[in-house]
């Protein structure tokens, strides 16, 4: 094996492969048929294979899942430009099958490697060889882990109601924002719509609070089991609800909601004081994309036909009109 | 000293232009990838104001990008990779069918591989040759992905050259950019190299 630009081994007063043995990393130099003419003792110690076993063969050979790794095209590409090519752990997780020394933490079974291939060149400074530089990362990548795991919970609970696990009014408005413009550029229908349960302080009042949250939140299952997969429904306010839903106007909105009033009513709620049924007043809206509506306007306008709801004796879903008429 | 006139833009533009026409040559051979590459620009301009031009290029095209540190002695600064969503997508087909690339991965990260080894090949194929007219040394930190739009990025104080040269792959319409950010510290080393690259005349 010979390389330019550096001292020749002479001139240390160590072997070089004394140093690269001592290095917390691996270091493997391939010939262009890919034959192994450097294996550090870190590659001997992580990989169980010898430099005796390894020394003079193909490396393809001992570690055949290099080709589903795009190993051989990247070595190709180091010696045709001469330039670095690098395998990130964020995309390949690991080159080679190396068993994680952390036994602790049991993230991962394999060790997580960022490797390098660099060109070496000869005296007529030709590429002849490369070196692969293989980094255990095993620890950045599950600290990466855990911040991901925790940006996603923070996400998750920016964006939901924690009593109810429903979209919370964040989610809502953002929700309602994105069908609005969606709305705009399709001419699409969209339905929205807010309900109130009825006579709720009643509950909190008899009851006491952890029966009122029992019953919030057996309602807001009736009712988010009762839309389909792309509504969105959320905690409006204390004991009110909101639904998104996208592509039904005003009549097959009230429709989905008389359903939910009609099941929610028939459906007792067994709290630990004894069953209770409550009854659910509905207001509904629509717009077509035709006239230019923002969110605020849309939730007026359905707080409008909720309040007819709640005037015309509750347990009931008016449809929002200029002049608002019994459904 | 530091200051950019028309006889160093010129020269950077001439010496960007010979070193990554000599690179796109060494592309066109191993990824069969021919890039049409544009006459560079060069701006200097405050650190605080990177963020903003580069929205300029971007504002309304979903973009992919990849960022790659070079270091040499003297000469160093960071390598931005820009291609439109749409080309990233399209450059996995290109590669797998006309160089032979291969790996077993899940499309999305598909994507984002070929984006990083295709950049990694761009950046150090054209900063390669743009070292070798300048003779001098260059090694690459492994190049990863970025959102330049929440990245908070360049906060401290100072000027950063920049030199943006845009390219469309053939048959394609769609075009990324390179951008080549050299920092304060470099600019006092990179003018004198220009200026003994001009000569006396």
């Amino acid at each position: 094996l010979t390389v330019t630009n550096g001292p020749s081994a002479n001139e240390l007063p160590v072997d070089y492969e004394q140093i690269l043995d001592v290095l917390s990393q691996g270091v493997i130099v391939l010939d262009r048929e890919l034959n192994v003419l450097m294996w550090n003792r870190w590659m001997e110690e992580h990989s169980s294979v010898s430099r005796k076993e390894v020394i003079g063969k193909k490396l393809t050979e001992i570690f055949p899942e290099l080709g589903k790794k795009g190993f051989l095209w990247k070595v190709e590409g180091v010696f045709k430009l001469g330039n670095f090519a690098f395998f990130s752990q964020q995309l390949h997780g690991h080159l080679f099958p190396l068993a994680s020394t952390r036994y602790l933490q049991s993230d991962f079974e394999q060790m997580q490697q960022n490797a390098v291939i660099a060109p070496l060149r000869d005296r007529n400074s030709e590429v002849a060889y490369v070196c692969v530089s293989v980094v255990d990362c095993t620890d950045p990548a599950i600290f990466h882990r855990r911040l991901q795991e925790t940006a996603q919970l923070l996400d998750e609970m920016s964006r939901t109601d924690p009593l109810t696990h429903l979209a919370n009014r964040r989610q809502l408005f953002q929700r309602l924002d994105e069908e609005l413009s969606r709305v705009l550029r399709h001419a699409r229908p969209l339905g929205v719509a807010l309900v109130d349960v009825d006579h709720f302080k009643q509950v909190n009042d008899t009851f006491g609070h952890m029966c009122g949250d029992e019953v919030l939140v057996a309602i807001a299952r009736i009712l988010c089991d009762g839309v389909r997969k792309h509504d969105t429904v959320g905690r409006y306010g204390g004991e009110e609800f909101c639904f998104i839903l996208p592509e039904i106007g005003k009549e097959q909105a009230a429709l989905v909601l008389d359903r939910l009033r009609a099941r929610v009513a028939a459906t007792p709620i067994q709290c630990q004081q004894g069953p209770v049924t409550l009854t659910l007043s509905g207001g509904v809206t629509c717009t077509t994309g035709q006239e230019r509506f923002d969110a605020d306007a849309l939730l007026r306008q359905a707080d409008d036909a909720l309040n007819q709801a709640k005037k015309k004796g509750r347990n009931r879903v008016e449809v929002y009109a200029a002049r608002p008429k019994a459904w | 000293v530091n200051e950019l006139d028309e006889t160093r833009r010129d020269a950077i533009i001439e010496l960007v232009n010979i070193s990554f026409g000599r690179a796109m040559a060494d592309l066109a051979d191993w990824l069969r990838l021919h890039l049409k590459l544009s006459v560079p620009n060069v701006h200097l301009i405050e650190n605080r104001n990177v963020v903003d031009l580069l929205m300029m290029f971007y504002r309304g095209h979903p973009c992919r990008q990849m960022l790659q540190s070079f270091r040499g002695r003297h000469f160093f600064g960071e390598a931005l990779f820009v291609v439109p969503t749409e080309l990233s997508t399209q450059l996995v087909s290109v590669l797998e069918d006309n160089s032979g690339f291969w790996v077993e991965m899940e499309r999305e990260k598909l994507e984002y591989e070929v984006l990083l080894e295709v950049g990694n090949i761009v950046i150090g194929a054209c900063l390669g040759k743009l070292a070798d007219l300048l003779k001098v040394h260059l090694s690459f930190t492994p190049p990863h992905l970025l959102d330049v739009q929440t990245n908070r990025w360049v906060q401290r104080a100072g000027k950063v050259m920049i030199v943006d040269t845009s390219f469309r792959v053939a048959n394609q319409r769609v075009t990324g950019h390179l951008f080549l950010f050299f920092p304060a510290p470099c600019l006092g080393w990179l003018m004198k190299a220009i200026d003994d690259f001009v000569g006396p005349d």
